[in-house]
């Protein structure tokens, strides 16, 4: 048998097609992964450097998403900071209650109203036995270039 | 008298056909060419002693040919017919390959893949002139312009073609400075051939240490056949880049791939006895061959012109020619092409990415088309 009639008997067109195939997908795959690799190393070379970046992100994009949520007018921010200075006064953990007993007696303005954004920005922080805590790395994230 | 008649009648001499003495011609021009002309000498004389050695006439019974168990030739054929030699090839070709240009621009992997085509044209080709499958399989590959992987695909499939196919392998690729620069010449503009390629990026030592394992798993995940050779090839490649195993390395690509060397081009010469050698089928073989090789050039390079159509840095398409695993020689034939139009323009580097990849591509070729046959 020879001629076309040969190559359809022997199913050769299919054959050479997958051949080609194969031989294409694998040599792409690889030439693809290859491009990658030298990204993907320099990033575990650099891999401190990068989850610095992604922290500081992270952390602008949480305030960010924290003052919206708060939508507090310029005043909290004046309060906070007294709260702030306040809080140095006092024992860590402290009682709610006793803060803004402490809050009231040297006027601060709006301290039920302030105390209330603070524990939603997670800037007081309740433990388990009832006192709460004052978080000053989330102050500075959120209020420190207020 | 009598004594000595019988003595005659055994020598050469009288064994001779008019057939012994083509094939000893055509050792003497292997031996010549190797040696006279540079054309692939480290394979070329062997081979072409090997020829001198299979058709000096003997008497059939002594255990003295090739093909007669027993013989010593017979045992060091082991290693064509089993398919050891040419991984033991792979291993040496990998531990002295840098995959550094094909790691800066692995784009022109792609050219190595292309020029793979012409295997499974010349396929459809062999298919069409008569040859049953496993056949034309082994013949296609020669498009591969891949010694050590036409014997291999050539000892599972057609062990009886294994004479024309490694001769006229060898034969090809030895003549890539002869038959590859017409095509090129022929299907590329002047325009084109100047074209300078980019100052590839300088490559890490971990990405050429991954390079290998990535390789082999992910080509031998898709085409398993392929692993005696891939994973030789990326063996040795790995030995070289990992230094601490520079001894091993060093014995890969010397007194290892040497002495299989000397064994497979001797063996594959003295298997090319007249009597199985000039036949009508390895006419047929020699012509496929040329024209699988022709094509694979061809193809790579009008995928080079092809990718020129979508990339915005060019690529001097005369790239092409080397996705063909003759390596270096397709390579340079590149370089010398280039610079009889731009005397200052390098293109030898550039080249030997696709001339790389070709033999990944011709190893993954070769698994596809065995793993098709079984």
């Amino acid at each position: 048998m020879k001629g076309l009639e040969a190559i359809a008997f022997y199913n050769g067109w299919n054959i050479s097609a997958t051949g080609i195939l194969i031989v294409f997908t694998a040599l792409c795959t690889l030439s693809f992964i290859i491009s990658q690799l030298h990204k993907v190393l320099m990033i575990i070379e650099k891999k401190d450097h990068y989850i610095t970046k992604a922290k500081k992100l992270l952390s602008r994009r949480r305030r960010t998403r924290l003052r919206r949520k708060l939508q507090v007018g310029t005043g909290f921010y004046a309060s906070a900071r007294q709260f702030n200075l306040l809080i140095r006064s006092v024992n860590d953990p402290f009682s709610l209650p006793k803060l803004i007993t402490l809050a009231k007696k040297i006027d601060i303005a709006r301290p039920y109203a302030t105390v209330s954004e603070l524990l939603t920005a997670d800037i007081i922080v309740p433990n388990e036995k009832g006192y709460f805590s004052w978080d000053q790395d989330a102050y500075k994230n959120i209020l420190g270039k207020e | 008298m009598e004594l000595l008649m019988d003595f005659f009648a055994n020598t050469g001499f009288a064994l001779a056909d008019y057939r012994n003495f083509i094939m000893l011609g055509i050792g003497a021009v292997f031996i010549y060419l190797g040696i006279a002309k540079h054309y692939e000498p480290l394979l070329l004389v062997p081979i072409g002693f090997g020829i001198l050695v299979g058709n000096i006439p003997v008497f059939k019974g002594l255990g003295l040919g090739i093909y007669e168990e027993n013989s010593v030739l017979h045992y060091l054929y082991f290693g064509v017919t089993q398919g050891i030699y040419p991984p033991l090839i792979f291993l040496g070709i990998g531990a002295m390959t840098d995959f550094s240009t094909l790691l800066a621009r692995p784009v022109l992997m792609l050219l190595g893949a292309a020029a793979q085509t012409g295997i499974f044209l010349t396929f459809l080709g062999a298919l069409a002139l008569g040859f049953v499958p496993k056949e034309a399989a082994s013949i296609g590959i020669i498009g591969g312009a891949d010694g050590p992987t036409a014997i291999f695909l050539t000892a599972q499939l057609a062990k009886d073609l294994i004479g024309p196919i490694a001769v006229a392998a060898y034969s090809y690729m030895a003549l890539v400075p002869v038959i590859q620069p017409p095509i090129m010449k022929l299907l590329t503009t002047r325009k084109e051939r100047l074209i300078r390629m980019e100052e590839p990026r300088t490559v890490s030592k971990l990405e050429k240490m991954i390079f290998p394992i990535v390789a082999l798993v992910l080509c031998c995940f898709i085409a398993p056949a392929a692993i005696p050779l891939l994973g030789m090839l990326c063996f040795g490649n790995l030995l070289k880049e990992a230094v601490v195993t520079e001894r091993l390395a060093v014995a890969a690509r010397t007194a290892i791939i040497d002495t299989v060397t000397i064994l497979l081009g001797l063996t594959v010469g003295a298997s090319t006895q007249a009597d199985v050698f000039l036949t009508p089928k390895s006419v047929g073989i020699f012509v496929l061959g040329a024209a699988s090789f022709c094509v694979a050039t061809a193809c790579g390079l009008l995928f080079a012109k092809f990718m020129n159509l979508f990339l915005r840095t060019k690529i001097n398409p005369l790239l092409g020619a080397a996705g063909v695993s003759a390596v270096p020689d397709s390579a340079r034939v590149v370089q010398i092409v280039g610079q009889q139009e731009d005397p200052t323009n390098f293109l030898l580097m550039h080249a030997m990415a696709p001339n790389i990849s070709g033999v990944i591509g011709s190893a993954v070729a070769a698994g596809v088309l065995w793993s098709f046959m079984m």
